[in-house]
């Protein structure tokens, strides 16, 4: 009689026991195991469970057609040779979007930039741009997002301003 | 423009990211499949399946927006899913013995017992999430209400309806779904 007058929540408290801590740690660590096995098995080298879901940087398409160009050219990535790489795959002369774009690019640490001797006096040193560590998980990102280097439009805007051949 | 520093490796950041989640919420995802599934090997499969889904694919919104909420609701209906894939509503593993069960326990305790580990895969996820907050981690409701994103006074009618459904299940076993 007295039990049918016991309180759910007596109840819960009294027959739903927690599991013995012994019993949780043992879990705790062969279960750990079975997922590090299962980590093993998949690359997670740009995945983050926070945020936009990646542990790279995100790159619009104007810096990644730029630091793609900074990663192709190594040591040689100039501002000019940059931007004429860049001109490339655009058909389009962009000195002053891909200056901004490896200021911009510089700024989030996915190039660095070296000032290399002068060539002559009075000359200022030429800089040379270079991806960082930062910036080639950012292009590994970009490649797995599927970016391309010449976007449709693009491709379209640089057939119209080629200049008809005689 | 600035020369930056190299940076360090980061390759390792979701392993990390998962090992710190992996160290929170394990006990209370345990704790609360193992309510439901009755037995501590469906319950290490459901946390494990919950785990490794989150290295398979990405995380859905829910999780980003309260993640131990969302851990802890997917290891129950993981250990629920199981429970009714293999037909066993009513099974209590015998590895129950094992608990810290009140010695002068007989056994009509025993069915008790037995009546309560039976209803319990019966409730909805958030409630046994609920209930496990309240009885295994000894949470007020105010706690409750924090750790899910509720109001206090939501998580205490839900609590208390809780009450009267396991009590209903309990008088009923089997009978209502």
């Amino acid at each position: 009689m007295k039990r049918r007058k016991m309180k759910m929540d007596e109840i819960l408290k009294r027959y739903w026991p927690k599991p013995p801590k012994e019993e949780v740690e043992a879990a705790a660590a062969s279960v750990w195991k079975r997922i590090e096995a299962e980590l093993d098995k998949h690359d997670t080298s740009l995945r983050s469970l926070y945020g936009d879901g990646w542990s790279a940087a995100p790159l619009e398409q104007r810096e990644f057609q730029v630091l793609t160009a900074v990663s192709l050219l190594g040591d040689r990535g100039t501002l000019k040779s940059i931007t004429a790489m860049v001109h490339k795959w655009t058909g389009r002369e962009l000195v002053g979007h891909v200056y901004l774009a490896l200021g911009r690019l510089a700024e989030r640490g996915l190039v660095t930039v070296h000032s290399g001797p002068s060539r002559s006096y009075g000359e200022e040193p030429q800089r040379r741009f270079e991806v960082t560590e930062d910036g080639d998980r950012a292009l590994r990102r970009a490649k797995i997002e599927g970016k391309e280097l010449v976007t449709a439009r693009e491709s379209l805007d640089s057939e119209c301003t080629e200049t008809p051949r005689s | 423009m600035t020369t930056t520093k190299l940076p360090t490796i980061k390759d390792e950041t979701f392993r990390q990211e998962l090992d710190s989640l992996y160290r929170e919420n394990f006990q209370r995802m345990y704790e609360a499949a193992r309510s439901v599934a009755g037995n501590r090997h469906d319950a290490e499969d459901a946390v494990q399946n919950v785990f490794v889904r989150l290295v398979e694919r990405q995380p859905s919104s829910d999780f980003r927006k309260n993640p131990k909420a969302y851990l802890c609701k997917a290891a129950i209906n993981q250990a629920r899913n199981m429970i009714r894939s293999r037909g066993r509503q009513k099974l209590v593993d015998e590895d129950f013995s094992k608990l810290n069960i009140p010695a002068e326990s007989g056994g009509a305790d025993e069915n008790l017992r037995q009546t309560l580990m039976a209803a319990l895969p019966e409730m909805d996820s958030r409630l046994v999430e609920m209930l496990c907050l309240r009885f295994h981690q000894g949470y007020s409701c105010k706690e409750i209400a924090e750790e899910l994103g509720r109001t206090s006074i939501g998580v205490a009618v839900n609590l208390h309806r809780t009450f009267r459904k396991l009590k209903k299940l309990m008088s009923n076993p089997g009978g209502t779904q």
